[in-house]
């Protein structure tokens, strides 16, 4: 039995909505004085107040459990909380509350060419790109040509990115990304860009990276098809809760006949 | 599976500990930081003619203006000390601070893209501002050092005395970086929900310098209120620098045991702000 690598317990995520402060210093600070030390509620001196607060609940009580070398895909409409989840457990937000726990690396792909510098070649962004995303600097120079290849876009390395179309653009960070070694891979739509040769050829490596190397993979789209095709297990968000969980091909089933249309 | 319990290598929690700051991490992305330290010093001047010059030009220039405005038309005396040399050796290390304190108070503003998409420890960026900021110091500093000799061995040399104290020279620009750093991340931590500041620091430098013995020299500021400009840690780096290379300004140790007493307590504050701020900012900004 596959050890768990990825272990997601009740976690939520509330955020306030409207402004996230009342924009003036003054007030603030008289709010948490009075909330804080006078043990009264704010708004109950002030019964007129322009921007009550209220709560949005993003998350709701997620408990997943992802085992190594598994793909599991997430999918679900658009405010379903898959971004927020991603967020938090790449580390760049933290949840109101639960807890994650986590064996080995974890690189995230929220994005393609998080950090990229347009003034910089593809060269030196490749280097850049890669300190980013937590590798060594040795690994990536071991890694280089192989990046270089993947990306095709050789001839034009030592091009400030700014010039790039696009589409190499984002194999060029695609590349460095596939190249990562994180024991945990997760991945953010990002192959929405790129042509159809560019995206089977991302499918293909991220096959190749959990199916031969063991590596475990979170995979986010839109793209029902390459949720099928990649992932083995799928779960579906809906408002912040997990709606399904189960193979791949039954729950983008489900999602398609129920809630897509 | 008892044995597997403990090998989680992390832990996602709502809560942190005031002092959990992750050194060992930060120290895994040293070849970041050495990275954003060489994209800050080639970027800057891609596509311009003159490149690194611009490193030059730029004190140059503010010297130039200084001997004209303050020396010539206000005529603020520079004590015994030559004009160019006086002038050089304050925007030198005036620059310096003023420079790391802004970018690095322009921390999460600048980055809210990155940061919102990818995990490093935040402290990454600051930290190579703060170095490359003091390469461009150091470059700016062979220019003082030039000048500086051309006025010591000048024949008639009878106003440039260096003494012992010019060996503490290394602790000077360790307490200016804490207190750019310091200043800096503690702003960049308050400018995520108060926008506010932005437009203080901006002009609040500019105020700041005139209070600091830069463009004119302690000595001319009435003895009463001397020990009110003193409480500036800044004033007292730049005073005892002069002096050191000098022999003109003011030194004390105890002044300077103040300075650093000073920069460590704001430090290990500011350090712990960011902290706390860098783990839920991308909600706040």
């Amino acid at each position: 039995m596959s050890r768990t690598v990825i272990q997601i317990e009740a976690i939520s995520k509330v955020y306030k909505t409207g402004k996230t402060s009342t924009g003036s210093l003054s007030r603030d600070l008289t709010e948490w004085w009075i909330s804080s030390f006078q043990k009264r509620d704010a708004f109950e001196i002030k019964p007129v107040r322009h921007n009550p607060v209220k709560y949005f609940k993003a998350l709701q009580d997620i408990s997943v459990e992802v085992k190594q070398g598994e793909v599991l895909g997430i999918i679900g409409g658009n405010g379903a909380g898959k971004s927020t989840l991603l967020k938090i457990l790449s580390r760049i937000t933290k949840p109101t509350s639960g807890r994650i726990r986590i064996k080995g690396r974890i690189a995230s792909l929220l994005e393609v060419g998080t950090g990229f510098h347009p003034d910089l070649t593809g060269r030196e962004n490749i280097f850049l790109n890669g300190a980013i995303l937590g590798m060594r600097k040795e690994e990536i120079r071991n890694k280089l040509d192989e990046i270089i290849a993947f990306s095709a876009v050789e001839k034009f390395i030592d091009t400030p990115v700014k010039r790039y179309s696009s589409g190499m653009y984002v194999r060029l960070a695609f590349a460095v990304a596939a190249h990562l070694e994180p024991e945990i891979l997760i991945i953010d739509e990002v192959l929405a860009v790129g042509d159809v040769a560019f995206q089977n050829k991302c499918l293909g490596k991220m096959k190749e990276v959990s199916h031969n190397q063991g590596r475990t993979v979170i995979f986010v789209s839109h793209s029902m098809e390459s949720v099928k095709a990649l992932c083995s297990r799928t779960i579906l968000l809906q408002n912040g809760q997990i709606n399904l969980e189960g193979s791949s091909e039954q729950v983008v089933d489900f999602y398609l006949n129920n809630l897509a249309k | 599976m008892n044995d597997e319990q403990e090998k989680w290598d992390m832990e996602i929690v709502s809560t942190t500990g005031l002092f959990e700051i992750n050194w060992r991490e930060l120290w895994h992305y040293r070849d970041l930081i050495i990275l954003f330290v060489r994209r800050d010093l080639t970027a800057t001047y891609k596509q311009t003619i003159l490149g690194p010059l611009w490193f030059f030009i730029q004190p140059i220039l503010t010297t130039a203006m200084y001997i004209i405005v303050f020396g010539k038309i206000a005529n603020i005396s520079t004590g015994n000390l030559p004009k160019i040399l006086f002038y050089l050796a304050g925007i030198t290390i005036w620059n310096y601070f003023q420079e790391s304190l802004i970018k690095t108070s322009e921390t999460f503003i600048t980055n809210q893209n990155l940061f919102g998409k990818v995990y490093f420890p935040r402290l990454a960026v600051p930290i190579s501002l703060v170095i490359s900021g003091l390469i461009k110091f150091f470059i700016q500093f062979a220019l003082f050092l030039l000048i500086w000799l051309y006025f010591l061995f000048q024949k008639d040399n009878i106003s440039i005395h260096p003494n012992g104290t010019i060996l503490l020279f290394p602790l000077y620009m360790l307490v200016m970086s804490g207190l750019g750093f310091g200043y800096g991340i503690l702003i960049s931590s308050l400018t995520t929900k108060y926008r506010d500041l932005r437009f203080l620091i901006q002009f609040g430098i500019q105020l700041l310098m005139y209070a600091t013995p830069v463009v004119y020299p302690l000595q001319i500021v009435s003895e009463k209120y001397q020990w009110l400009l003193l409480l500036n840690p800044v004033a007292i780096i730049i005073e005892a620098f002069k002096y050191g290379f000098t022999g003109h300004g003011y030194f004390s140790y105890s002044a300077l045991g103040y300075a650093v007493l000073f920069t460590l307590i704001h430090l290990f504050i500011s350090i712990l702000i960011f902290n706390r701020v860098e783990k839920t900012f991308v909600d706040t900004v």
